[in-house]
């Protein structure tokens, strides 16, 4: 069993992008190369730093950047291709093909995490990705256990009104069930479109970013289970 | 010609082999592995088991056959034990390939555990179809009797030395054990339970979910244990590939090997000391008894009776 995936996966009901925990991940496109430096920040403020490499001459469309992993684990060895950055400041160190995607995830634990990446100079620079403001392309994957009905907001929007979401068990079948395709919904200034949306539990739920957001995913009401 | 001929009629005998079948109480555990299609599957087992019951014959080639003899197994603990396959959160995909595939896909979550499944046979009773002995007689010297006293001294200390004579199995057909068909619903109750108790702090709205995703228990178990047929042939099955009475030719197994070395070696069907007391002592006028060397004893079946001979001698 993964211990430090269980109970949380099972008790956090609710989802934040801008507070990553086990079942929200953002995906992130990365369409120059270059050396980036990446900032975790866990809810008690601690922070842990990782670089990626974008290069042309890569062949990696997709690294998964897991934030627990890089909280919990030593500094010389977290991440998933350790080594030292091009610069050679070292520590967690993760590469990825021009135009390829981060997926920033959260694999065990209560997690809580936000992420701000600029490019890895010796000068400041302004941050080209923060995860409390998701910008047009990013994707918020999120997957809803409990049944029931929930509430989607985004505060990065004064303007856009809140979406619902209502989770259903899943009909017990003859054979193991398998949840059904993502669905997609649009983040807009109005709102979200669709903005009432069916799902059944585990399946997925993309959230298409085309303005500035912050998805914020709260159990209105949850759902009694079948009798 | 020997000195000393004894009999003891069929009936007799019977009644002895009865005192030393029912002195039979013997246990066993043990624990070990076998892993189809790569998955590591553990089992254990805590027995007990007495013998009951069995007709007897006594032949005129020398030897006793002892036909439905039951094995009642006055506990059959047995436990199987894997990992219970994980079961994933995410792992869909966000961007479809255009060429076909997936781009980028969501990590997944997953969870898993040892389950173990405990199951209890306990009085359930199998038999042995043919148990067939000869006698054998032995001598026996108490390993704790001092060196170079005399018998009198040793049969002070209690440590005389003796004839026994003992039921020694040739052959003893132990059949395979029949599960009840109640078995399978017992086991499906049981692999449900251990899910539970793997998880126990899950709340009350994940199990429907979990018990969806899971799908059917038998058909999970059978994919996981790696068999088609009946849930109630597969354990049988099993518990007699482990005690090893799996036909066609079952060869040392475990209830073989106790029963054989029960009655072989560690309950003789009579003993008596050697030198035999014929004449007990009296404290007023003789002390010590009157006590023969009993020499060549040798014990043999008829078809109507157990003959012991001896010779006597110093």
């Amino acid at each position: 069993m993964n211990a430090t995936l269980y109970p949380f996966i099972f008790t956090q009901t609710g989802l934040d992008s801008g507070a990553l925990t086990l079942l929200g991940a953002i995906i992130h496109q990365f369409p120059e190369a270059g050396e980036y430096r990446g900032v975790s920040t866990d809810p008690s403020g601690g922070t842990t730093v990782f670089y990626l490499t974008v290069a042309n001459d890569l062949a990696v469309a997709q690294v998964n950047i897991d934030l627990a992993a890089l909280a919990n684990a030593p500094a010389a060895s977290a991440g998933c291709s350790c080594g030292t950055a091009a610069d050679g400041s070292g520590g967690r160190h993760f590469t990825l093909q021009t135009h390829g995607y981060a997926v920033l995830h959260v694999s065990g634990g209560a997690g809580g995490y936000a992420v701000r990446i600029g490019r890895a100079t010796n000068v400041p620079e302004p941050k080209l990705f923060d995860s409390t403001t998701l910008e047009h392309g990013d994707l918020f994957a999120a997957t809803l256990l409990r049944p029931g009905r929930y509430r989607v907001r985004n505060p990065a929007q004064s303007g856009a009104r809140p979406g619902e979401v209502n989770v259903a068990y899943p009909a017990v079948g003859a054979t193991a069930f398998q949840p059904p395709a993502p669905v997609r919904i649009e983040c807009t200034a109005s709102g979200f479109r669709e903005a009432a949306v069916q799902l059944t539990a585990m399946q997925g739920c993309i959230f298409e970013c085309r303005v500035r957001s912050r998805i914020v995913i709260e159990l209105v009401s949850a759902l009694d289970p079948p009798s | 010609m020997s000195h000393l001929t004894i009999a003891a009629s069929a009936r007799a005998f019977e009644q002895m082999f009865a005192l030393v079948r029912d002195n039979l109480k013997l246990s066993n555990s043990d624990k070990g592995s076998y892993g189809p299609l790569g998955v590591a599957i553990t089992w254990s087992y805590d027995v007990k088991f007495h013998l009951q019951g069995g007709t007897l014959q006594l032949n005129n080639d020398g030897t006793v056959e002892i036909k439905h003899l039951d094995v009642v197994w006055d506990q059959l603990k047995f436990q199987i034990c894997f990992d219970l396959p994980e079961k994933c959160v995410g792992g869909w995909c966000v961007i479809p390939d255009p060429r076909g595939g997936c781009l980028v896909s969501v990590p997944k979550k997953c969870i898993g555990g040892q389950i173990c499944l405990p199951i209890d046979l306990s009085g359930l009773v199998s038999e042995i179809d043919d148990l067939k002995a000869n006698l054998v007689a032995k001598y026996w010297v108490d390993p704790s009797r001092p060196p170079g006293i005399s018998d009198l001294h040793a049969e002070f200390l209690g440590k005389s030395n003796q004839w026994q004579v003992f039921l020694n199995p040739v052959t003893v057909d132990v059949l395979p054990i029949d599960v009840p068909a109640t078995i399978g619903n017992l086991i499906e109750s049981a692999f449900k339970k251990a899910i539970e108790d793997t998880f126990p702090l899950l709340p009350g709205w994940a199990w429907p979910l979990i018990w969806g995703v899971l799908g059917p228990l038998l058909d999970l178990l059978k994919s996981i244990l790696g068999f088609a047929e009946d849930l109630t042939n597969w354990v049988e099955d099993l518990l007699n590939k482990i005690f090893n009475l799996a036909p066609p030719l079952p060869t040392h197994g475990f209830v073989e090997t106790a029963v054989s070395q029960y009655f072989a070696a560690q309950h003789p069907l009579f003993h008596f000391e050697d030198p035999y007391e014929i004449l007990a002592g009296a404290p007023s006028h003789n002390p010590i008894p009157v006590k023969i060397p009993i020499r060549n004893l040798a014990a043999h079946i008829n078809a109507q009776e157990m003959v012991v001979t001896a010779d006597i001698g110093a």
